[in-house]
């Protein structure tokens, strides 16, 4: 009997394989073989060892590595226990660790414990890059990277969920171990696939925040595993992670943004209710605009929604409080978070400070990090890129100029600054332009421990 | 210069009716083709107008074209389509990063300093006062702000007849199975089709009944659960299937609020059986080839050197196996006596395709092979470091024959098996 991985499933070849009753096993009349999803692989062998079924293994293509730490970490307690929980899960689980908190810490103590040939998978290629930086200055292995122009297959291996979703139905057999970083983003229709395909039987999920709102966190168990460890940011700040304080800054808009805000933003709600549409439902954005693209009453409402949000994000008092947070903090590290990309291209030419979105280009972002980590730069602005993707200790203080009412995303940018560095006490500032749809938004985000 | 890729539309820009669980798309019907010829023309005239422009004023402008309300979808997919026709500017000769570091350095090491004037940084830095002058300076290479170099090359009538095509294939983007009837399949289109099937990695079960012949495609994950995974590899396939005979297609597809529907598509043209079964890309790189090859023969002619024979060129009907579960169906074969080199055109659709091959010729290989893949796809010949015996060229707009028969020319000394020995069979 043989088992074969063939473009994201295992395939059971033998005449003998007819006679037994193996888990997760459908016969398969297009190619004559049973055939099982890859993910059922380590069940699938427990299976035929416990029943003493000899077969031949030719899936697996991952190998036994014999890898050792360059600089040997003391772990700390709770990172010690979360690889004890998860190693009693079988080696596969989740573990949620607040950011800073050192979940790459964890993952190398794992592929230290199973020593198998491992691939990372990472949601943006800045991330993509530190863990090669962290995995190649730990092993002395090369380290390959699938993504952003490289295709690089080694036994330590870094990749994007985008790359995993796209190349695992080949590359599902090459690893032993798969850690998702930020495993919240694999539950997706896509992504999902990158688990799917792969027979890794050790598994690791990392993340600060597996909840989604769309509830789908439990196919984590069936695609990584159970929760198996968890810390919050609450119980680990002032030791582990950096002291930070929380200050919500309400502006006000000038009278003539007042003005102009509300008249803006009656026109825009008259045309909603004109024709019916519920903004807070699901398809609700989705049928203003393409109400709104039908007619010139309609550009006319769309230009003024936009107006109202844009008076709201970079109201003249908030520029004015931002000139002055930055002017305070000019000898430390500031990241600006905005909710989209044009406020933070306004605010890049405004203040004059470096900016990350998704268009800025590796090598570009590279030297920007490089120089905000060696304090050349004291404050870089972004949209959404950076909320799971910088790694800069130094970094003390994050400003939300505008954001969205994601809590998620609320605890990911506080945890930009929470690495513990020093005596560093950290702060994040949010700006919230009083009598405006932000009040709301910004109390939708704050429903976390972390801002009580 | 890059047009814009693809010319599929997305799913969100399908015009759909669903009654109960069937599905169709909303096509452009006798009626409505001269109202949407009269739109198409609109685009393309605002279009041709928009030369010189920046894409964001491009699409400002396109979007401005006013049209009834049962017509935005209809516009947008038809916006979508010229513009897949159209070509934009490469990044620009300046060096936009380099003049943000300077600018926004300086600015830091004021601020640290305490001596933060925003207006004074810019006048030293030079690049213009007014916001949009800065901005334009400072940004010039972002997406929006690529230049249009060359409006769409098309009729309004072409366009307009792009567009359900188009349409049907964005549905099948959703698809989770296919179900294709023949009534009569020749040898030809046979091969024609499973060439492709093997080539997006999709399986198959094909029976034969008293009407004609049945297809089923879905790919091997499909076992388990309805799943969309395959659902662009089954749009890929759709002018495939075009192109082999005349057929009725049903699908299954997920759409609104993830519903499944059934899609039905009847195409009652049989096309003429594919005779050579190459793109006119590969038929051009074989023109050029062979007027290269013929061009050495005359040379050593010249030279009185009748003994070393020249290269000859001709369609390939050769499969080669790269592993077991890996077949490369090359489009060209170069011959000189017994050495043999292949020829794949990957053109610019599957990316995973060119990684695939790669990552198992860099195992080692029986075949001397030069694939062509276009930048289109995002790879770099430095990706990855091949055996002697196989190289992968890329490519800006199409394959050049010279660059191609260099690389053939390099490899008819690198050391592997000759033609005789190769694991190679024919599939026809």
């Amino acid at each position: 009997m043989r088992l074969v991985f063939a473009a994201g499933t295992l395939e059971v070849h033998g005449e003998e394989s007819a006679s037994l009753t193996l888990p997760d096993v459908i016969f398969d009349e297009r190619t004559g073989c049973l055939r099982a999803p890859a993910v059922s692989y380590a069940k699938l062998v427990r299976a035929l060892v416990g029943a003493k079924v000899p077969f031949e293994d030719q899936a697996r293509r991952y190998a036994n590595l014999t890898l050792e730490a360059r600089v040997v970490r003391e772990p700390r307690f709770y990172q010690s226990e979360a690889l004890e929980a998860w190693e009693r899960a079988r080696g596969r689980g989740v573990v949620v660790l607040p950011t800073g908190a050192g979940k790459t810490q964890v993952a190398i103590m794992a592929m230290l414990k199973k020593q198998r040939s491992t691939l990372v998978v990472a949601p943006t290629l800045e991330l993509v890059r530190q863990w090669h930086d962290t995995l190649a200055a730990t092993f002395r292995v090369p380290v390959g990277i699938v993504g952003g122009g490289s295709h690089q297959v080694e036994d330590l291996t870094v990749t994007t969920y985008d790359s995993a979703h796209l190349h695992m139905d080949h590359l599902g057999s090459r690893f032993g171990l798969v850690v998702f970083d930020e495993c919240h983003h694999l539950p997706s229709d896509a992504y999902k696939h990158a688990a799917l395909s792969t027979i890794a039987p050790f598994r690791l999920g990392l993340t600060a925040t597996p909840e989604r709102t769309d509830g789908r966190e439990a196919m984590l168990a069936t695609l990584v595993g159970d929760t198996v460890y968890r810390k919050d940011i609450v119980e680990l700040s002032g030791s582990w992670l950096a002291d930070y304080d929380v200050e919500r800054i309400f502006l006000p808009l000038d009278p003539d943004e007042r003005a102009e805000y509300d008249a803006s933003r009656r026109l825009y709600r008259t045309f909603i209710a004109k024709h019916q549409i519920r903004m807070s439902g699901p398809q609700g954005f989705a049928t203003f605009i393409v109400r709104a693209s039908q007619t010139r009453e309609g550009h006319e409402a769309m230009a003024a929604f936009r107006r109202q949000k844009a008076l709201a994000f970079t109201a003249r008092a908030k520029l004015a409080t931002l000139e002055e947070l930055l002017h305070r903090h000019r000898d430390g590290r500031t990241i600006l978070f905005t909710s989209d990309n044009a406020t933070a291209y306004t605010i890049a030419l405004r203040f004059l400070v470096p900016i990350i979105t998704h268009q800025t280009k590796v090598r570009e972002r590279i030297d920007i990090l490089n120089r905000f980590r060696s304090g050349e730069y004291s404050a870089l602005v972004t949209s959404k890129v950076l909320n799971e993707g910088v790694d800069v200790p130094e970094a003390s203080v994050a400003i939300i100029v505008s954001g969205s009412g994601s809590i998620r995303e609320h605890v990911q940018r506080l945890g930009r600054v929470l690495r513990k560095s020093g005596t560093k006490h950290a702060v994040l500032y949010e700006l919230v332009t009083e009598a405006t749809t932000e009040e709301h938004t910004s109390e939708r985000r704050r429903e976390h421990s972390a801002y009580r | 210069m890059s047009g814009e890729g693809s010319t599929v539309l997305t799913a969100d820009l399908v015009r759909t009716r669903c009654r109960g669980d069937t599905i169709d798309i909303v096509r452009v019907d006798a009626k409505q083709v001269a109202e949407a010829e009269a739109l198409a023309a609109r685009i393309l005239t605002v279009a041709a107008g928009c030369v010189g422009c920046a894409r964001g004023e491009l699409m400002e402008a396109l979007s401005a074209i006013e049209c009834g309300p049962k017509e935005v979808k209809l516009r947008q997919g038809l916006v979508k389509l010229a513009l897949d026709a159209a070509t934009f500017s490469d990044a620009p000769e300046v060096d936009y990063p380099a003049r943000r570091s300077a600018l926004f350095l300086a600015a830091a090491q004021a601020r640290k300093a305490g001596t933060f004037q925003r207006d004074a940084l810019i006048r030293a830095a030079e690049l213009g006062e007014a916001d949009a002058e800065l901005r334009s300076a400072l940004f010039g290479d972002l997406r929006e702000q690529a230049l249009l170099l060359e409006a769409p090359k098309l009729a309004p009538r072409a366009l307009v007849a792009s567009y359900d095509p188009a349409q049907e294939q964005a549905l099948l983007l959703r698809a989770e199975k296919v179900q294709v009837r023949f009534a009569t399949l020749g040898p030809l289109g046979l091969r024609h089709l499973f060439r492709k099937l093997k080539f997006l990695r999709l399986l198959y079960r094909f029976r034969k009944e008293e009407s004609g012949y049945v297809l089923e495609v879905d790919g091997p994950m499909s076992l388990f659960g309805a799943s969309t995974k395959y659902g662009l590899a089954l749009a890929i396939l759709l002018p495939t299937l075009r192109g082999t005979a005349a057929f009725e297609l049903t699908a299954t597809v997920m759409w609104k609020n993830h519903a499944r529907y059934t899609f039905h598509l009847a195409e009652a043209v049989a096309p003429r059986p594919p005779e050579a079964d190459i793109s006119e890309e590969v038929a051009e790189l074989l023109r050029g080839l062979q007027r290269l090859g013929e061009g050495g023969k005359a040379k050593k002619r010249e030279k009185g050197d009748a003994s070393a024979e020249p290269w000859s060129f001709a369609v390939s009907s050769d499969v080669l196996e790269l592993d077991p579960t890996e077949l490369i169906v090359p489009d060209i074969l170069a011959r000189r006596g017994e050495t043999a080199v292949f020829v794949e055109v990957l053109g610019h659709w599957n990316r995973d395709a060119v990684f695939r091959r790669m990552e198992l010729l860099a195992k080692g290989t029986h075949a001397r092979i030069v694939f062509c893949a276009s930048d289109r796809l995002r790879v770099r010949e430095s990706a990855i470091t091949l055996p002697e015996a196989a190289s992968l060229y890329v490519y800006k707009h199409s394959p050049s024959a010279r660059e191609v028969f260099s690389r053939i020319e390099r490899m008819g000394v690198a050391a592997v098996p000759q033609l005789s020995d190769l694991s190679a069979r024919s599939s026809s």
